[in-house]
């Protein structure tokens, strides 16, 4: 390579010069080079040196953060996971796990903030906005902390994303039922499970748990049932069947599941408070069934309940008009109020109910827009019934049992919101008119 | 140009000539007798220098590039080495060894390296204007240790001036070895800079401009090819080794509305506000700490570092350093507004006490720490305070970042593209480019003279002020331009056409229009003389001599009519649209007049 220009006419002494010169620049350049190779070499050294103690440092500080985590100290695991990070600076799982711990720590506001530019980074980062979520809910941030657990189910999520955005819509479901939003948590449970594998048990059995507590005892018993179809002996699933039927009024079905749900040796190996639970409730389903007049029954035996179900409506009905006997005083201020509809009495809301009712007797009916007794318009009702009844007369006349029955529904739901619930078989048969068509449905 | 009896509020420094930080004036004379004749190389080999200049550009930005990234990897390896891998308030090493590092430093820079003392811009800006270039071996040797020392020891003070001034002391070292031109000599330093910045920041672009704009104050084209070469040669090893990825990442920024801009204006304001805090806090302690006695110039940076060990053993050990993985997290808002405020305002005390003190380090990376903190803690803020607004805080960290840099060092257009180099993110360039403009306003209104100017001063140095020479309007010969008030003639004239015109109009020069369009320019004397011989019915163009007046236009520089007008008495300027169109014409008189009057 030559840097000069030749074309200048030059003396020999000149050009011996010239070459000297270039020889000098030449050895000089060379050994720039070997200057450069020997300085690049040692660099690489100092720089690989520090490199690989570097990443040991990030290591060291990242596992001794994850341990603070795990004993519960966090503003331990902040000082060793910021350490971590700055060994490491573009590590994203310890910047979640920094953030976390902030979160742990208490600095809520950090761990938002921090949270938050991590997410400006990666948007739709399944994992922060679920951090971001348990902030907002932290902070009491309602709308926000469901805001962010939507967006954390339909965000991006490393490894098994179905497993991660199903518990995060089981965590947001948990949070709709503890703030009484249960229209939306059973929205979120049915399409948890719509999406959930029929063949994994537990998940199902989740799902039908997180219903229950969502006040959706119809669909879980559903999802009861399908467990129940592929696995006919599971405890757990005929107790939550059991329980929801219960629920439901559907007294037979409660009882088949709760009598099968107590079967079997190992029975005595469940939690007892379940097991009693369970053993309860098969009692009381079966006493029920006792009380309730079946139109699957003989007339003579439907007849017999009918009957048994009056004298105990009768007693109940007694009793709570003792209960409500009007005093003196009662009355003064009965006959000196106003118009019935600005009285705050619930009794009169109730007599308009039974005005409504189809079984409800034309006859005698005031035509004043007095106001009304309920539990009077309710005796009157008896009133008009014959005073004695003999089962045969049930036998021979279909309507009368009809109308004897609904009557005994009527006097339970009334005297329950008059007086209170009862105990015992009353109880029992108010159950039993809260739902009747429901005690046998299956 | 400002002197240091001028600046307000600075006091003078006396000038001791063998102690001006980064000039060993003895090496200076050996070097100088050590020099072979340059002009008998210029004439044994004319095109040497040049080609050798671009060559050498590129090993100069190699090297930088390697001691650049051995210096930081060596304060990394100090830092860990001395303050522990991880620090943390209440250790008890926070708070003494910096003192220890601080006591070993001042004994180096006081017996062994005396030119190692300050942040090295104005060091390179000396060996620039004033010592043709000249850097010793030993001051960037005594560069690298005491910096290294320094900044891994826990001082608040940054790696990027250091390394600058070591690219251009390797600039120094390799062209002095192949015996080049004075000039070439001279031009190597901000090369060698350009280089060393530009690996340090891992940003060639931003070094390039920051050169330009702080060591050059102005384009210059002979230069710029080889500022760029050595510039780029070294963020190739410097990426070779770190990678290419920028030093900070910040989401893509999305403009909403206008009023995000106006958030972005009070960071500006704001900015603006903290520079002139940090060079009030500068210009006040450092020329006092200075005048002490000699025998405290040992204690000072021992001072120095027990105060910052203090801060940081106290609750702040994020102040020490340069503090690039403070400004990460503080992007990433791992603190409250109320704590990087903090951080913002400790960071300007631990600086100013470990700049003046003596101590060697750089300004760079605690402007960028005091933005990042301040531009972080506003959007913290907003973002608190105002959630309408779609803050994002690292945005806000790059900009604050961005606006102290701005602010501070007087370096506008160097603080725009550093903060898109280093975040490698240009969707944030407007509201950069806004909040850095209002912070260099508020900056200039508010504090006359930029910082490595007053420290110029201090130093009793007077090197030119970059931002006066690159604010500095330049005279166009439309300046000087006075109309046609002399007699114009066709080249076809005769002499006695002339003569007769001439005894009516006196003049000092006439002007001839020839056939081919060009112009010819006589003085009086000259046409007096071609008149003597030739017969009065000749056409004045064949007397005329070969030579015509060069085409000169109104918008050309006004020192470019300078060099023909030993030749002609007057200029013509023509108009650029319509040759052959006088606009008016100049004389010497006229251009040194008009200089006169600037």
């Amino acid at each position: 390579m030559s840097f000069f220009a030749l074309k200048s006419p030059l003396s020999p002494a000149d050009r011996l010069e010239r070459r000297r010169l270039i020889l000098a620049d030449s050895l000089s350049l060379v050994t720039l080079f070997a200057i450069t190779a020997l300085l690049a070499v040692l660099t690489n050294y100092l720089y690989q040196s520090y490199a690989s103690h570097q990443v040991e440092l990030a290591n060291r500080w990242l596992q001794r953060g994850v341990q603070a985590m795990k004993d519960g100290k966090p503003q331990a695991a902040i000082d060793a996971l910021s350490s971590a990070l700055a060994y490491a600076p573009s590590d994203r799982s310890t910047e979640i796990r920094l953030a976390e711990a902030l979160a742990s720590a208490g600095h809520t506001q950090e761990a938002t903030v921090y949270f938050n530019a991590l997410l400006e980074s990666q948007q739709g980062n399944g994992l922060i906005n679920l951090q971001l979520a348990r902030l907002a809910a932290r902070q009491g941030n309602e709308s926000q902390a469901i805001d962010d657990y939507q967006k954390a189910i339909y965000g991006n999520w490393e490894g098994d994303g179905y497993v991660r955005r199903r518990d995060v819509r089981f965590e947001l479901t948990n949070y709709l039922i503890a703030h009484n939003r249960l229209d939306q948590a059973r929205s979120e449970l049915l399409v948890a499970s719509g999406n959930a594998p029929e063949d994994d048990i537990s998940i199902q059995l989740e799902i039908a748990r997180l219903m229950e507590q969502a006040q959706d005892p119809g669909d879980a018993l559903h999802i009861y049932r399908t467990i129940l179809h592929r696995h006919p002996s599971l405890r757990d699933a005929l107790q939550g069947a059991g329980r929801t039927a219960f629920q439901l009024g559907r007294y037979l079905e409660a009882k088949k599941f709760l009598a099968r749900a107590l079967e079997g040796p190992d029975i005595d190996q469940e939690p007892a408070a379940e097991v009693q639970q369970s053993r309860d409730s098969l009692s009381e389903a079966t006493r029920l069934l006792l009380l309730y007049p079946s139109p699957r029954l003989t007339p003579q035996e439907r007849s017999a309940r009918i009957l048994n179900d009056r004298k105990l409506a009768m007693a109940r009905l007694a009793q709570c008009m003792q209960d409500k006997q009007p005093t003196p005083a009662d009355n003064v201020a009965t006959t000196n109020s106003p118009a019935p509809n600005s009285l705050p009495n619930p009794l009169a809301s109730l007599a308009s109910h039974f005005g409504r009712h189809p079984s409800e007797p034309t006859a005698n009916k005031p035509t004043a827009a007095a106001p009304v007794d309920p539990l009077q318009a309710l005796r009157e009702r008896w009133q008009e019934l014959p005073a004695k009844m003999t089962q045969a007369d049930l036998v021979k006349d279909p309507d009368l049992a009809q109308t004897q029955i609904q009557l005994v529904y009527d006097t339970e739901l009334l005297t329950q919101q008059v007086c209170g619930t009862p105990a015992g078989d009353e109880e029992l048969l108010l159950r039993i008119a809260q739902a009747p068509n429901a005690v046998e449905e299956e | 140009m400002s002197t240091a009896t001028e600046t307000p509020g600075v006091d003078p420094v006396p000038i001791v000539p063998p102690e001006v930080p980064g000039v060993d004036l003895a090496a200076v004379a050996a070097e100088r007798r050590y020099r072979p004749n340059p002009a008998e190389v210029q004439r044994l080999a004319p095109n040497r220098d040049e080609r050798l200049f671009l060559v050498l550009s590129i090993f100069i930005g190699v090297l930088s590039g390697l001691l650049v990234v051995s210096f930081r990897v060596a304060i990394n390896w100090i830092q860990v080495l001395t303050l522990g891998s991880s620090p943390h308030p209440g250790q008890l090493r926070l708070f003494f060894v910096p003192m220890g590092v601080g006591l070993v430093v001042a004994a180096l820079v006081q017996l062994v390296f005396p030119a190692a003392r300050g942040s090295g811009i104005n060091q390179t800006k000396a060996a620039m204007y004033i010592y043709n270039g000249y850097i010793s071996f030993r001051t960037v040797i005594g560069k690298f240790i005491t910096s290294a020392l320094a900044i891994g020891g826990g001082f608040s003070l940054g790696p990027e001036d250091p390394s600058l001034q070591i690219g251009a002391g390797v600039a120094s070292m390799v062209s002095r070895r192949l015996n080049l031109s004075r000039e070439r000599l001279r031009m190597f330093a901000p090369i060698g800079a350009a280089a060393g910045l530009a690996a340090a920041f891992n940003a060639p672009i931003s070094a390039i401009l920051f050169v330009v704009e702080e060591v050059i104050g102005k384009w210059s084209a002979a230069v710029l090819g080889s500022i760029v070469l050595s510039a780029i040669s070294s963020v190739v090893v410097a990426r070779w080794f770190w990678g290419a990825e920028p030093m900070f990442r910040i989401p893509s920024v999305t403009l909403k509305g206008p009023q995000e801009l106006l958030a972005y204006a009070v960071l500006g304001i704001a900015g603006g506000i903290a520079a002139l805090i940090f060079s009030k806090a500068l210009g006040y302690s450092r020329p006092r700490l200075r005048k002490l006695p000699r025998w405290t110039w040992y204690i000072q940076p021992p001072i120095a570092g027990l105060i910052v060990g203090a801060i940081a053993y106290f609750g702040a050990p994020q102040v020490m350093g340069p503090g690039y993985n403070v400004i990460d997290q503080a992007m990433h808002g791992q603190f409250t507004w109320k704590f990087l405020l903090a951080l913002a305002l400790l960071k300007i005390v631990a600086t100013t006490i470990s700049f003046s003190s003596g101590t060697p380090g750089g300004m760079f990376a605690p402007t960028l720490f005091i933005g990042a903190m301040l531009g972080a803690s506003i959007g913290t803020f907003e973002k608190i305070f105002f959630p309408s607004f779609p803050i994002s805080v690292g945005s806000y960290a790059l900009v604050g970042m961005g606006v102290l840099f701005a602010a501070f060092l007087r370096v506008p257009l160097t603080s725009v593209f550093m903060v898109l180099e280093v975040s490698g993110n240009y969707s944030i360039v407007l509201p950069v480019i806004l909040a850095n403009t209002i912070a260099y306003l508020v900056s200039r209104s508010l504090q006359p003279y930029p910082i490595f100017e007053t420290f110029t001063h201090q130093d009793g140095l007077d090197l030119p002020s970059m931002e006066e020479q690159r604010e500095e309007s330049v005279l166009h010969l439309e300046d000087a331009l006075r109309p046609v008030d002399l007699p114009v003639f066709p080249g076809t004239a005769t002499l006695q056409e002339i003569s007769t015109q001439l005894a009516v109009a006196k003049a000092v020069a006439l002007l001839f229009h020839l056939r081919d369009g060009s112009w010819y320019a006589m003085s009086q004397d000259e046409y007096t003389a071609i008149a003597a011989t030739q017969t009065p019915d000749t056409p004045i163009e064949r007397s005329l001599k070969p030579d015509r007046v060069p085409l000169l236009f109104p918008d050309l520089p006004l020192d470019s009519a300078i060099p023909y007008l030993a030749r002609w008495p007057i200029l013509p300027i023509q108009n650029r649209a319509s040759k052959g169109t006088l606009e008016g014409v100049v004389s010497l008189d006229d251009v040194l007049g008009r200089y006169q009057r600037r």
